[in-house]
């Protein structure tokens, strides 16, 4: 069953001549998403924040190894990563008022050592998928990563010109913010 | 809502979100100027219009009226990543909740129904130059009728 307005439907069911109130709901209404569709923050952004917080990856500086860029990726001669964001993903309505949006990620991985490469693939894409409701502080707002949705698991897909080893994980994320 | 309208679809949308201080015309030289059709590689933090596909709907048989949704784009450039998503998010949720807009040009009057987007906002990446701006898109259809 499908509640809107505290009046529930069969999922697929469209009722014929309107609502029992007598009107049609507001298209497109902010405050019916499951997800909100028009966050201030880029995703990709709110993402690197979590994986900074949970000492996955370091905060962008060319000093140390593993920091994290958003969606520019310097030529830095190191170990490294970059969250990008790629196409989002709006859910299908069931009614005009209610929807789902996920947006979709990219963390790309460059590491020297393909082996040090994989085992830190390997680590973030274990701590993402046990991602449940976590919250996490962006410029003292708070978001709420709800879950991602992998499209894979850690992928290699080569070297670059500099011979160093390149990964990606691809996925989708729910995401609100909470203040 | 059809074809017959007396100006193209962007420089409506154009004049819609500029009334809304959503942007501001090229001319004016104030923040965000939104170009129509033609971004000119000067201005760094800038927005421009382009038509695209429309979607045609069909056709109301007893009427003859075609329900056509005109296709549009609106591409978003900044040097700062956040402020270009922060941008196209602000554009979004008007464009979003928006329902049944005026806009008057000279002498004509349209009437926007609304807006309809599949995708949110793309990340479409880095300029190819050496500029490094970002880029945003904001694909939607929209259904104008002249009153």
């Amino acid at each position: 069953m499908y509640e809107l307005n505290t009046i529930a439907f069969p999922v697929g069911h469209f009722p014929s001549g309107g609502f029992p109130d007598g009107h049609w709901p507001k298209p497109y209404d902010p405050s019916s998403y499951t997800c909100d569709p028009y966050l201030e923050k880029p995703p990709s952004y709110i993402l690197s924040k979590l994986l900074i917080a949970n000492d996955n990856l370091e905060a962008a500086n060319v000093d140390i190894d593993w920091p994290v860029y958003v969606s520019d990726l310097p030529d830095l001669i190191q170990n490294s990563a970059c969250v990008y964001d790629t196409t989002p993903v709006i859910e299908p309505d069931i009614t005009v008022a209610m929807k789902t949006i996920r947006y979709g990620i990219q963390v790309a991985l460059r590491s020297i050592d393909y082996a040090e490469g994989t085992l830190k693939g390997e680590e973030l894409v274990n701590y993402l998928s046990v991602i449940r409701d976590n919250d996490v502080f962006v410029d003292d707002k708070l978001y709420r990563i709800h879950k991602i949705n992998f499209f894979s698991g850690l992928a290699s897909i080569g070297k670059d010109k500099l011979r160093r080893n390149l990964f990606t994980i691809n996925l989708l994320m729910l995401v609100s913010s909470l203040i | 809502m059809s074809y017959d309208i007396n100006n193209s679809p962007i420089l409506i949308i154009q004049t819609y979100l500029v009334n809304k201080s959503l942007g501001s015309l090229p001319a004016n030289d104030n923040e965000w100027p939104l170009y129509l059709s033609f971004l000119p590689d000067s201005v760094d933090n800038a927005m421009c219009l382009y038509d695209e596909n429309p979607q045609i709907d069909g056709r109301i048989q007893s009427t003859g009226e075609l329900l056509l949704h005109f296709g549009m784009r609106l591409r978003i450039r900044n040097t700062d990543y956040e402020t270009g998503w922060a941008k196209a998010a602000e554009i979004l949720r008007d464009l979003m909740t928006s329902v049944r807009q005026s806009v008057v040009i000279n002498i004509n009057e349209y009437l926007i129904h609304t807006f309809t987007t599949y995708t949110g906002i793309h990340s479409m990446g880095l300029e190819n130059s050496t500029k490094r701006r970002n880029i945003f898109d904001l694909n939607f259809i929209t259904s104008i009728e002249e009153v």
